[in-house]
């Protein structure tokens, strides 16, 4: 028997959506000024918070900033195209092109999400350097540096699913535009990047974890900051995984009946 | 008389248009309420739970918050049009404006009317409102002059920096991302004591792109603070002309580059 590796098809399709990055270079730099100007005033809010002391509720000043660094980074490079192109050809009619190709339309949604990730890696050259200027990038112990590569893979795949399934909205909604930008903006706060989790108020807590944007965030980040440290980080990593098995359960559903109420605009 | 009574029939055509599509309209305004208001949200999260931010309470920030929101909707909502002058400049809409018999500024200011812009406003005359009933302040009749006069010139100094970079389109064709930088540094930096950051950032904040003046500078007037303030207290009286001065520096620059204008030709 021959183990048989991915699909060529997806070789292609991620190469040409990682050439296609390019074309976004200046606006990226832009984008990253942006987040760092944010990172820098968070920074300056939470230092006048802390005043002369050391610990709030027993987190460091010093592990805050590492957290609220990372967390700033991971925003900056996870990657929502993926909602936008299932948008985009829900709206345009352009849906039924891609579903008559032989290889399978969500497949075809994440390679190019896969392929802009890529694309987009080289900018970490950039991006990395600028956090630890603005903020702070200590590096945690082995055992959570392996255990946070491990939870970012997580965070990506949560990440994708949950912009997929907004995307497939596009379906009943037509136009996700207004949908995708209040998430967007919703979930730089729900992710828990500009508060942890940690410090918020219990109602507003609650909310977090019944959303899957925490799972991006807020987990990775606070085991790379050393917050959750031994067997503690199995919890985390354990939500992670349950999100994406909810995600893709709903996802399965949706789309099973997204193909039954497909309306093609135009002709 | 004339020249307002074109604008209103403008403004109106625009609106009849935009509710033509009632769901989008009010996902648009959600959205300009929501995305207005998340930066609110952080800040009452986290002095609800940790009291002051450089001897600034929660309902000081507040009133800081409510200007300069305030006066970011009075911007929006007279001007969203400029929103689009990469598009209008390069797909050469802009002829149209030319030949038209009113002047070419006001067109492009008062054309059109983006109803999502209300939410802007909305939030911010709620979150003002609001403060204004927590924060106690020795009222006369001068400081509510200041407060409105505040409101406006803090609307002209964030509409300086979006109509000045807006000036350079004419050569360059775009404009949006130096002009989001410029709304992102005002909508993130005036909500804020700028006594909190240090000397370089606070010079930045005062002299080179003086969103201090916006909220900060006045509010330390309402609320007998002058003492913060790196200059002489009865200076801060006339903070609102910071406004008046860059809009007019900004309004002369565009006109001016409107010159390099070059039409599509198709």
């Amino acid at each position: 028997m021959t183990i048989r590796g991915p699909h060529p098809v997806w070789w292609e399709m991620i190469r040409v959506s990682a050439r296609r990055v390019r074309i976004y270079r200046t606006a990226m730099v832009f984008w990253l000024i942006r987040s760092m100007l944010q990172l820098f005033l968070i920074r300056v809010v939470w230092t006048a918070v802390y005043g002369d002391q050391e610990t709030l509720d027993g987190i460091g000043a010093d592990t805050l900033l590492v957290y609220l660094t990372i967390s700033a980074v991971q925003v900056y490079i996870l990657p929502d195209i993926i909602a936008v192109e299932v948008g985009e050809r829900i709206e345009t009619g352009q849906v039924a092109t891609d579903l008559i190709r032989p290889f399978g339309f969500l497949k075809q949604m994440v390679a190019i999400q896969l392929g802009s990730s890529l694309g987009f890696a080289p900018a970490l050259l950039l991006v990395v350097p600028s956090a630890m200027l603005v903020g702070s990038l200590e590096l945690p112990s082995l055992v959570n540096a392996l255990a946070y590569v491990f939870s970012f893979a997580l965070g990506y795949l949560v990440t994708t699913l949950t912009w997929l399934l907004v995307g497939l909205g596009g379906f009943w909604l037509i136009n996700i535009g207004g949908l995708r930008a209040l998430l967007s903006v919703a979930s730089g706060f729900l992710s828990g990047a500009l508060i942890p989790v940690w410090f918020m108020p219990d109602a507003l807590r609650i909310v977090v974890q019944v959303l899957p944007f925490q799972a991006m965030t807020f987990l990775p980040a606070s085991i790379f900051s050393g917050q959750v440290t031994g067997t503690a980080m199995i919890g985390p990593l354990l939500m992670q995984l349950a999100w994406i098995g909810i995600l893709t359960l709903v996802i399965a559903r949706v789309w099973a009946r997204a193909q039954r109420k497909l309306v093609i605009q135009g002709g | 008389m004339r020249l307002a009574s074109l604008c209103w029939a403008l403004v109106t055509a625009s609106i009849r248009g935009q509710m033509q599509y009632r769901l989008n309209f009010l996902i648009d305004v959600a959205f300009g309420l929501v995305f207005s208001t998340i930066g609110f949200v952080f800040i009452w999260v986290v002095l609800g739970r940790f009291e002051a931010i450089g001897g600034w309470t929660l309902s000081e920030v507040a009133l800081l918050y409510g200007m300069r929101l305030t006066s970011h909707g009075i911007w929006t909502v007279n001007f969203s049009r400029l929103f689009a002058i990469d598009r209008i400049v390069r797909d050469g809409e802009f002829d149209r404006m030319l030949i038209r018999p009113m002047p070419m500024l006001p067109q492009l200011m008062f054309g059109s009317f983006r109803i999502a812009t209300l939410g802007d406003l909305l939030g911010g005359v709620i979150i003002l409102g609001i403060a204004l009933t927590q924060v106690t302040i020795d009222w006369s009749a001068g400081k509510l002059i200041l407060l409105a006069c505040a409101l406006v010139g803090g609307a002209m100094l964030d509409g300086a920096f979006q109509l000045g970079p807006a000036a350079m389109t004419f050569r360059t064709l775009q404009s949006m991302p130096v002009r989001g930088l410029f709304d992102d540094v005002f909508g993130r930096f005036s909500g804020y004591p700028t006594s909190i950051f240090d000397r370089g950032a606070r010079f930045l904040l005062m002299w080179i792109v003086p969103v201090a003046f916006v909220a900060w500078v006045p509010a330390t007037v309402l609320l007998d603070r002058t003492a913060e303030l790196p200059f002489a207290g009865w200076m801060a009286w006339f903070s609102p002309l910071a406004g008046v001065f860059c809009i007019a520096v900004a309004g002369w620059l565009f006109v001016r580059e409107s010159r390099h204008y070059q039409s599509s030709g198709s």
